[in-house]
């Protein structure tokens, strides 16, 4: 039986290992791969959450870096690191427990599509929230979608999500994107209509649906809906300190329209 | 090079200090919650909502100054958490309380409030309103 050795990922700044992804579990090549960090309305960290709650998805990986804030988050009595990877059969899952300032972003975003990359990752999805201000009246969140290129512009449309024609991308998708571009790997963004300062289990609920469709995932986003309340309590203080993230990486130039039209 | 790990350093700092020395979102003493609140002014208003999970709009009770907002509500149940914090082992939380210093004077007997699938705006007219220039 082929055995596969836990390799790790090193992305090299100055002569000094800046960011190392530590595998602690072995892990084979991975068909899909999605990212969900602390953004907009904390909407691509509650959708992933469910995938691996839902999934039963095993931890397998986590982040290390002078350059991550010194915290261990402790759960279930294991201490452990915020940044972590989880994977199960041919699906991983990045997410963390802490907002990222501005400047570690690039490394990160390097770290995560290298390590795509030595997994042979077919397509990496970027999982956020866009900021709406009539968010309140919408029942159903839009999900829009963005790639990186024409392949990945008709998976969108395979799967009916609607493409992002115009607009802004800030943060630390828009340079896995950008990453993702350099390096030829595949890469599509989606974004759901959301509260920018609230946490938004409605908007993550729709990210799910559009995964589903997306990567034939049969997440049921039932549970999440039910316990929308109870999220928005729990995550009060990772959105206050997400939202302080986020203005330091002037997130809201999301919600202008670009100057440029050719 | 040198400015971005000089970068990184003034934010992993300020990071720190943040986690540290930040004031807690809540109370065990009083199971009060402060809520997250977002505050935006315009020429002639300003708007202040509120995320209030577990409340229902019978249980919000608002205090307009001319200066400063009070937000109380109570939730429709004692929320439990088992695990919170680094240190409590489980506590108890009934209410949201949050008093908040306003940027520019408003007129209270003009102020109006909505609630909408947990979110709580309020619409507070400003006492001076910017002045319009009539263009000769």
């Amino acid at each position: 039986m082929l055995q596969i050795l836990p390799v790790n990922v090193k992305v090299l700044v100055m002569g000094a290992e800046a960011v190392t992804i530590v595998e602690t579990a072995p892990i084979g090549s991975i068909k899909h791969c999605i990212v969900g960090l602390p953004d907009v309305g904390l909407v691509g960290l509650i959708a992933v959450s469910h995938i691996i709650h839902s999934l039963e998805m095993p931890e397998v990986g986590h982040f290390e870096s002078d350059i991550l804030p010194p915290i261990v988050v402790i759960h279930k009595g294991d201490p452990k690191a915020p940044f972590r990877v989880y994977s199960k059969e041919k699906l991983a899952i990045i997410t963390s427990e802490v907002p990222f300032s501005t400047a570690t972003l690039p490394m990160l975003a390097r770290a995560i599509v290298d390590w795509a990359k030595s997994k042979e990752v077919e397509l990496l999805i970027s999982v956020s929230g866009t900021a709406v201000q009539n968010r309140l009246d919408i029942e159903n969140p839009a999900v829009y979608g963005i790639g990186a290129s024409s392949a990945e512009k008709q998976l969108l449309g395979k799967a009916d999500i609607e493409p992002l024609e115009e607009g802004f991308m800030v943060g630390p998708h828009a340079l896995i994107l950008k990453e993702c571009q350099k390096k030829n790997i595949p890469n599509v963004v989606l974004l759901a209509q959301s509260h920018y300062q609230y946490p938004d289990p409605g908007a993550a609920a729709s990210i799910i649906s559009a995964l589903n469709k997306l990567l034939n995932l049969n997440v049921d986003t039932k549970q999440l809906l039910e316990q929308a309340e109870e999220i928005r309590l729990k995550t009060r203080e990772l959105m206050q300190r997400t939202q302080r993230s986020m203005q330091g990486m002037q997130k809201t130039q999301e919600q202008e329209f670009p100057a440029m039209y050719v | 090079m040198f400015e971005q790990m000089e970068a990184i350093e003034r934010e992993i700092d300020q990071a720190l200090e943040e986690f540290f020395y930040e004031r807690s979102m809540w109370d065990i003493k009083t199971g009060r919650i402060k809520p997250l609140t977002y505050v935006t002014e315009a020429e002639d208003r300003i708007t202040v909502s509120a995320d209030l999970p577990f409340v229902r709009k019978k249980d919000i009770k608002l205090n307009v100054g001319e200066d400063t907002l009070e937000i109380e509500a109570t939730m429709e149940r004692c929320v439990k958490f088992e695990r919170w914090g680094t240190v409590q082992r489980s506590c108890e939380f009934k209410s949201f309380h949050r008093v908040i210093k306003l940027p520019s004077e408003v007129v209270p007997e003009e102020s109006k409030a909505k609630f909408k699938s947990g979110i709580l705006t309020i619409d507070l007219p400003k006492k001076t309103k910017g002045y319009r220039i009539e263009i000769e």
